[in-house]
């Protein structure tokens, strides 16, 4: 906002360096989505004319399209609340931590983003198989009696997408949670409240910013992921993003295809504007 | 209402005492000052009250009850901290009442004793504000608030009038006086200006490296500093180490031998002879005259010459600093008169108003290793 002001020399400055970035990022947003929706949109017939809605729509008529769309809100979903629920402790005991031991945990929190998805995905499909450590230990705790399905379904695909985005909920919460003044923790302790309550009426609140930036990221990401639920998944569970891809690269059918990604970018925005209105109704007091 | 009593209280950060065997004690309803310079363990004593810290040794009493066990949410303490901490995303009103619904007080009775609370510091009609929007002032007025409306047995306060500027900072120091004797309430309060605590306390803690140097009420440790470290603490710009000499005088003076130099000053006090001491007397008790100039009396004893080095204006009188020959460094003395630099002047050091005073032992608190 006023960073431009603060150096001193207006906002010229700093304009001037953002423009070409700007500038590509406008135009890699604005001529692929334009090409999506003239596919997309593409007459079924001959006679038609351009905006026909029949294939976006039709998704919805076709089982298997169904299934993938409510597949990836309720994937999406789940992954965002894990990521929250399992996330939030970890960055609360980092927040905590004395700096030194701080920087160590950082790192082991970023480290899955030095290694690719699909090596990742490899991973967990070894660990989580019919002979995996998952379902050994499950066997061996006395939990089940023999292997369960933990892959080529909707367990793979949570599991893979929960580890690939959990640092990025992590990394959210951390930036907020370790600027809380410590005194404002003292404060409400000195009035009455105790740790449990602390945490609900003040810790919460204070880092509602970072809790929706995680959400906002973790929860678009889970949307838009392909390799994790690509291989963890396998072919009978769709999401959105692997139909999209069995329609482009195996039914060469692009109109299809291209109605999936509308589809898709309207639930963007969706998730984008539900997000902005609670943002602004949650933060209205932050000022 | 409650008493505090720090009993011998110790803090430990790693290698590094921030409090060493602490103790003293505030009074029911009394005010009393915990003052030092930055880094001398203050804050930290508050922490260990208030229970935000664990001390490594020593006991904390409040009200004649051991609170080592309880937990900061179960003290009834009120703090209020340097920085305000004011819960940014609440109304002043739920700032306020906070401390009230975790005490599950009925509404009803929570919005009077806001009300009451917000009367009593006199804030004005700002409930429904948040803290970002309220001048410096006012928001240290809600947190004297906040942790007045509890009702609190102890009222904790560290260094809540340094955000201010000078002038509102003088006009709080009279609101926290009102506001202390209206309540009653027991409050130890921390801050490194002497002034502050001259002028709000009953009672006068002076801390040194993680140590109290000494505790008296105002007027004593004003007069009659306990030690060469309170005394430079509480203000007197000279002091120089000395050694009595040999025999009590017949005027009730004792001759003071000034350590590296040929300065013999004559003091009104007794002490067994060869006692080191250290000499002290405030810039404004030293009289100065012009060199040469044969005053209205005789110079008597402890006149010493020197010439003017450098002066400095501070409205009500010029503070000069005079090169002694006789003494090992300059003297710092006060006076309506103008006197240029360089020029040559005489100087007075009545025997009444020197102080003798005990020379610090080497500190064990702060930077010093376990
Ligand atoms: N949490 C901590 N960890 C490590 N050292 C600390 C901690 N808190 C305080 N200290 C150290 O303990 C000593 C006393 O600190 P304290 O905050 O009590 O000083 P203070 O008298 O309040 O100073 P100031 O006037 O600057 O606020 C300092 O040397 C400080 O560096
Ligand atoms: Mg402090």
């Amino acid at each position: 906002m006023t960073a431009g002001r603060a150096w001193g020399g207006g906002a010229r400055f700093p304009a001037s360096l953002a423009t070409p970035v700007l500038l590509a990022f406008a135009v890699f947003i604005v001529v692929p989505c334009a090409l999506l929706l003239v596919k997309g949109l593409e007459p079924t017939s001959a006679a038609g004319d351009w905006p026909d809605f029949t294939n976006v729509l039709g998704l919805f008529d076709s089982k298997i399209g169904q299934q993938a769309l409510n597949r990836t809100i309720r994937v999406s979903l789940i992954v965002t609340v894990i990521c929250l629920v399992a996330g939030y402790p970890v960055a609360l005991f980092i927040a905590r931590c004395a700096p030194r031991w701080r920087g160590l945990l950082l790192a082991v929190v970023i480290f899955p983003f030095l290694i690719s998805a699909v090596v990742r995905a490899f991973g967990w499909t070894v660990l989580l198989g019919d002979s995996g450590l998952a379902n050994k230990g499950l066997i061996a705790l006395g939990l089940i009696d023999r292997p369960i399905a933990l892959v080529q379904n909707e367990i793979g695909i949570i599991v893979g997408e929960t580890h690939l985005l959990m640092p990025y909920m992590i990394l959210s919460l951390l930036a907020v949670l370790q600027r809380i003044d410590p005194n404002l923790r003292h404060a409400a302790e000195s009035l009455g409240a105790s740790p449990v309550s602390v945490f609900w009426r003040i810790v919460i609140p204070l880092t509602l910013p970072g809790l929706l930036t995680g959400t906002l990221l973790v929860f678009s990401l889970a949307m838009t992921a392909f390799a994790t639920p690509f291989l963890l998944g396998g072919g009978r569970t769709p999401i959105l993003t692997t139909l999209l891809y069995d329609y482009a690269f195996t039914l060469f059918d692009w109109r299809l295809a291209a109605s999936i990604g509308i589809v898709l970018l309207i639930l963007g925005i969706l998730f984008v504007t539900i997000h902005r209105f609670v943002s602004s109704r949650g933060m209205r007091s932050y000022g | 209402m409650s008493d505090v009593e720090v009993s011998r209280v110790s803090k430990r950060y790693d290698d590094l005492w921030a409090v060493k065997g602490v103790s003293f004690t505030a009074p029911v309803g009394s005010f009393t000052s915990l003052l030092g310079p930055s880094g001398c363990g203050k804050t930290t004593t508050l922490r260990l009250i208030a229970g935000f810290a664990a001390l490594d040794e020593g006991e904390v009493r409040i009200g004649g009850r051991p609170v080592d066990a309880l937990p900061p949410w179960r003290r009834n303490l009120g703090v209020v901290f340097q920085n305000y901490a004011l819960f940014p995303f609440m109304t002043v009103f739920d700032n306020v009442a906070f401390g009230l619904r975790r005490r599950k007080v009925p509404r009803g009775e929570t919005a009077e004793r806001v009300a009451e609370a917000i009367d009593l510091v006199g804030l004005p009609d700002l409930a429904q504000r948040y803290p970002r929007q309220l001048s410096g002032g006012q928001q240290q007025r809600v947190a004297l608030a906040r942790a007045l409306v509890i009702r609190p047995d102890v009222l904790l306060l560290d260094e809540p009038l340094s955000n201010l500027d000078a002038k509102l900072r003088a006009e709080m120091r009279f609101e926290l006086k009102r506001i202390q004797r209206e309540t009653g309430v027991t409050s130890i309060f921390v801050t490194h200006d002497q002034e502050e605590a001259l002028t709000l306390s009953d009672q006068i803690v002076v801390m040194n490296l993680g140590t109290v140097a000494g505790a008296a009420p105002p007027k004593a440790i004003w007069e009659q500093p306990a030690s060469a470290y309170v005394a430079d603490f509480l203000g007197v710009e000279n002091l120089f180490p000395g050694t009595v000499g040999d025999a009590a005088r017949d005027d009730g003076t004792v001759a003071v031998s000034v350590d590296d130099s040929a300065a013999v000053l004559h003091v009104a006090a007794t002490r067994p002879p060869g006692s080191a001491v250290v000499l002290g007397i405030r810039s404004e008790e030293v009289a100065v005259r012009r060199g040469g100039d044969m005053g209205e009396m005789d110079d008597g004893p402890n006149a010493l010459d020197g010439t003017v080095r450098e002066f400095t204006y501070i409205g009500s009188a010029i503070v000069y600093q005079v090169d002694c020959p006789a003494l090992p460094g300059p003297l710092i003395a006060t006076a309506q008169r103008e006197f240029p630099v360089g020029d040559s002047v005489r100087l007075h050091l009545p025997p009444g108003a020197i102080k003798l005073l005990r020379p610090d032992a080497p500190a064990g608190g702060s930077g010093t290793r376990p």
